[in-house]
């Protein structure tokens, strides 16, 4: 941890909870558990309630009015904000790299557009880049391994923050499976429009991660864990899926 | 493109190559030690700047284009050949089949090439009584098998060797046997004759170089060479994209080539020829032809959001690290380009709505932009196509492919666009799941438009409070920062 | 063909957005490249750096199946070739014979009378002979000399010249290539200088080892459509021709 990091954490910048939508509807659990790490660590915290979503199944669909509307709604509401932190690498990635694109022709909303992605952080990203911490007091026994979501790996370049944080976490047996980061299947709507393909590859997926002996898989995208947890199930697989705000948030008395 | 009788559908493509095992540990073969393996080269270049430097130098080369196509012809009737430049694929068979014609031409040899497929010239002159035989093993294979190849660089990994076998069998007239060194040679035997007694070769470019005035061919067969040499006329097909203006671009892009396609520092072959063998020589051609083919790229080339495709240089190293193709195969793609670059190239050239299952039938995972030798942002490009496909583009004569979805994302943006709304649906559809909630309280099965995902998982329900009521009623409390900041949201959200 | 070219080449400036634009010069495309500092740091090379360069170049060739033979004699060459002929089995026809390029070095070697002995007939390529391309689908040698070979990738470099055509390393079934050692370089780039300098560039080839194909089931087989065997025999001894062969 670098001496302004330590700084930062005595008077400590309020992180705004960016909340994804899979996770306000159906994984609020995750929201919670970021919150508590976050409380941890005496980081102060602001919930903009009007929140809904950045706008990524629209951009991702070709829907890309419908997609500018809600990007400048999530702007406008997130302008405030000093930092904003989201547990969800393709959330970020969408507000940092697609947003600039959707107001290419609008000079003063690029401007905001290219300023908010600045201050939009995923979760491991801030906890290890910005704060310079990996050492949480996590506890969670568990033989583990970490599955790459695309857009945290590829387009945000993000792969060695939560496995170092894992590799933290107390009790918790860190194994790499293998192609930890090739795709999950899940893709957005092309889960559902292209049902086959994408549930052989989270067929794949669920192979490597039985194939690596662990108990636990952890991820930092809920859509990738949804896929992948609902095929588990659907398998009968008794392998845990979390996301790993869950992890962190564990303590000696969870 | 040339489609026979209704092809089947993207899925149902995909669900036939789903169901072919040979296909299946082929493939994964092939993306493990190729795919993977052009991504470690990647990491490891001596030059980290190699592939940046070389797309620049792609797009400079493009945005000239007409230059230096023009010096290259020069240079190629310098050496004494001879340059057709044809607008579409109709002109380019026709000047062929006019040559073919001309010079008595009874039998072709052919080298492997995807633009030969994408204008079904083999067609054009079997129509016109002349045999044409393909000679690099694979294609030579799925010609026997009356089929199409189903990836750029290894055209039958479809099959396994007892196909291949029967194949050769039936066809060839030798014992049945599933040896490939065996299978290879009776291939090398019989074609051996094809090639040394052809009247014509005819084969792609990899790129042409337009300071030296000659195209380069890149094999490991032996087969382009052959057909480049012995027979009495040589023509070679180019996408006008395909050139490159110095040699020590050729140079960059020829090693980038050769490691993205197959790991190699070289080909065990590379030609480069430009014109009619000199007088005295004993080999051929005593006729060179260059067809240089437009065929839709200049509309690619018109638009800045896709203009970058035509960098590409025909590796196949993102059919090696695709996910989607590495499962599906080829042949799902319904064109001569599969993979990531058939994705976006086919709609391109063939029709965006005809090919709307290509542009949407990928997860956007980016595994093809971080194997792409010259950086190509495939995934941008998908998305690209994706927009025309949502509203519609009258420059690309696309129409609107789903309304119902169009509604749809008008609907949700009326939702997602206010707070109140949002949760009024949440709680809507909470009450409404509860028949559906079975074991470990995850969703079984779901009638309609969902059963896609129901049909291999479980869907988890929706929580029983959202995260904002429980930020409300737990966790906002005691906070002295959230006191100040809720009258100033309440301002903005609702 | 000129209005071919024409209408073709407007509809691409046309996509560009060039159309009323000035031709632009072709040395703002393709600057002249000075090759000077490459060509020196060649000339300047070593003995031992060569050597050193040789030993790179076994290196890439044995996973290539490409066999490197090296002499310190032209004497010592002369009969390596002259094993490898009489242990090779003619593929297509009956009898052995062996076409040769018509260039001094391979001149140099002797070869006729030695192959005579083992009652292995020879052919050069004179340029204007029409009975080369007969003899050249008959034979089931090919012997060439290389301009140039180079070390990282285990390639040889062959410029088509008069008397030396290209079939001869290509039909035949067994290829054998003569290098000098002072003519090894070390990487593609240090060949693409040397290429840059010669007048009246012809059609050439680089070779890195037999023909293979992996189409069946990915599995690699050596021998496809050109040779099936591949030797380099490389002259360690005094350089007999100038760079420039």
């Amino acid at each position: 941890m670098t001496l302004f990091q330590k700084l930062s954490l005595c008077k400590p910048t309020p992180v705004s909870l960016f909340i994804p939508c899979l996770v306000d509807a159906m994984f609020p659990e995750v929201g919670e558990a970021m919150v508590r790490v976050f409380d941890r660590l005496g980081i102060p915290l602001l919930y903009p309630e009007g929140q809904t979503c950045c706008g990524q199944p629209a951009f991702n669909s070709g829907y890309r009015h419908e997609a500018t509307v809600v990007a400048r709604r999530f702007i406008d509401l997130f302008a405030g904000a000093e930092v904003i932190v989201c547990p969800s690498g393709s959330c970020v990635a969408m507000v940092r790299h697609h947003y600039p694109e959707l107001f290419q022709d609008d000079p003063a909303m690029l401007e905001r557009a290219v300023a908010i992605g600045r201050k939009t952080f995923e979760f491991t990203e801030y906890l290890v880049d910005v704060l310079g911490v990996t050492e949480l007091g996590a506890v969670f026994p568990a033989r583990a391994t970490y599955h790459d979501s695309c857009h945290l790996a590829r387009t945000l370049g993000i792969r060695e923050q939560p496995r170092q944080l894992l590799r933290h976490v107390r009790d918790l047996h860190l194994v790499e499976m293998a192609s930890a980061d090739t795709c999950c299947g899940f893709g957005g709507t092309f889960s559902v429009n292209y049902p086959d393909i994408s549930l052989a590859l989270v067929d794949e997926k669920i192979d490597n991660i039985l194939k690596s002996g662990a108990d636990t898989v952890v991820g930092c995208d809920v859509s990738c864990l949804m896929n992948i947890r609902g095929r588990m199930t659907r398998r009968k697989e008794a392998i845990q899926v979390l996301h790993i705000a869950q992890v962190l948030a564990s303590a000696e008395h969870a | 493109m040339n489609p026979s009788s209704q092809p089947p559908s993207y899925n149902e493509a995909a669900r036939q190559g789903l169901a072919n095992p040979c296909l299946q540990r082929s493939l994964h073969g092939l993306q493990a030690h190729y795919g993977k393996g052009a991504l470690a080269l990647w990491r490891t270049l001596p030059d980290p700047t190699l592939r940046s430097r070389v797309k620049a130098r792609r797009m400079e080369t493009l945005a000239h284009l007409d230059r230096v196509l023009e010096q290259l012809a020069d240079g190629i009737r310098a050496r004494g050949g001879q340059v057709f430049f044809a607008a579409t694929a109709a002109e380019a068979n026709e000047y062929v089949r006019e040559l073919a014609r001309r010079q008595g031409v009874r039998r072709v040899v052919k080298g492997k090439s995807m633009l030969s497929a994408e204008i079904g010239i083999d067609a054009a002159l079997a129509a016109d009584g002349i045999e044409v035989v393909e000679t690099d093993l694979g294609e030579y294979i799925v010609q026997m098998a009356g089929s199409t190849a189903s990836h750029i660089i290894a055209p039958c990994i479809h099959m396994d060797r007892q196909q291949i076998g029967r194949l050769f069998a039936k066809h060839l007239h030798i014992p049945y046997t599933d040896d490939p060194p065996t299978l290879t040679r009776a291939a090398r035997k019989a074609l051996r004759q094809h090639l040394l007694t052809a009247d014509m070769g005819l084969t792609g470019c990899n790129f042409a170089c337009a300071e030296t005035g000659q195209i380069t061919l890149v094999s490991n067969e032996g087969n382009i060479r052959m057909a480049t040499t012995m027979p009495r006329l040589h023509v070679a097909l180019m996408g006008m994209e395909r050139i490159v203006a110095t040699l020590d671009d050729q140079r960059d892009l020829l090693q980038l080539l050769t490691q993205a396609a197959a790991l190699q520092k070289l080909s065990t072959y590379v030609s480069c020829v430009g014109g009619p063998s000199p007088a005295g020589d004993p080999d051929g051609p005593e006729e060179f032809h260059l067809v240089i083919i437009d065929n839709g790229r200049s509309r690619i080339l018109a638009d800045p959001e896709f203009r970058e495709v035509l960098a590409c240089i025909r590796c196949g190293a993102c059919l090696n690290i695709c996910p989607v193709y590495g499962r599906i195969g080829g042949h799902a793609y319904g064109s001569p380009y599969s993979g990531p670059i058939g994705a976006v190239v086919t709609p391109l050239l063939a029709g965006i709505n005809r090919h709307a299952d290509l542009c949407k039938g990928e997860t956007l995972c980016g595994a093809c932009r971080d194997v792409c030798p010259v950086a190509n942002d495939l995934p941008r490009m998908l998305a690209a196509l994706r927009h025309k496909l949502a509203y519609g583009d009258p420059g690309w004569q696309v129409r609107p492919q789903n309304r119902l979805e169009a509604i749809g994302f008008k609907f949700w943006q009326k939702i997602v666009g206010s707070r109140m709304l949002y949760e009024a649906f949440f709680k809507f559809f909470r009450a409404l799941q509860r028949p559906f909630t079975g074991q470990e309280e995850m969703i079984g099965r779901l009638p309609g438009f969902d059963g896609g995902w129901t049909g291999g998982r479980d869907l988890p329900p929706l929580a029983s409070s959202s995260f904002r009521e429980r930020w409300r009623q737990v966790h906002s409390k005691n906070r002295p920062s959230c006191a100040e900041k809720e009258s100033e949201e309440q301002r903005h959200g609702g | 063909m000129e209005d071919n070219q024409t209408l073709f080449l407007n509809r691409i400036r046309a996509a560009l957005g060039n159309g009323d634009k000035e031709r632009i010069a072709w040395e703002e495309l393709a600057a002249p490249i000075d090759d000077s500092a490459v060509l020196q740091a060649l000339t300047s090379r070593s003995r031992e750096e060569q050597l050193l360069l040789l030993r790179q170049l076994v290196d890439m060739a044995g996973p290539l199946h490409l066999e490197v033979h090296v002499c310190a004699s032209l004497t010592e060459a002369a009969s390596s070739i002259t094993a490898i002929a009489k242990d090779s089995k003619p593929e297509f026809s009956s009898s052995k014979e062996v076409v040769i390029h018509d260039h001094p070095l391979l001149q140099a070697l002797q070869l006729e009378s030695l192959l005579t002995e083992a009652t292995i007939s020879t052919h050069l390529t004179r340029n204007y002979d029409p009975e080369v391309r007969q003899h050249t689908v008959n034979a089931s040698i090919g012997i060439t000399a290389a301009a140039w070979g180079i070390a990282e990738s285990a390639t040889i470099v062959q410029l088509t010249r008069p008397g030396q055509p290209r079939s001869t390393s290509l039909v035949p079934s067994i290829h054998i290539a003569v290098l000098e050692l002072a003519n090894l370089v070390a990487t593609l780039a240090e060949a693409y200088a040397l290429i840059r300098q010669e007048p009246d560039l012809g059609s050439l080839v680089l070779i890195s080892g037999p023909s293979k194909t992996a189409d069946i089931e990915g599995t690699m087989v050596h021998g496809a459509h050109g040779p099936r065997a591949m030797h380099l025999i490389v002259l360690t001894g005094e350089p007999v021709d100038d760079k420039r062969a």
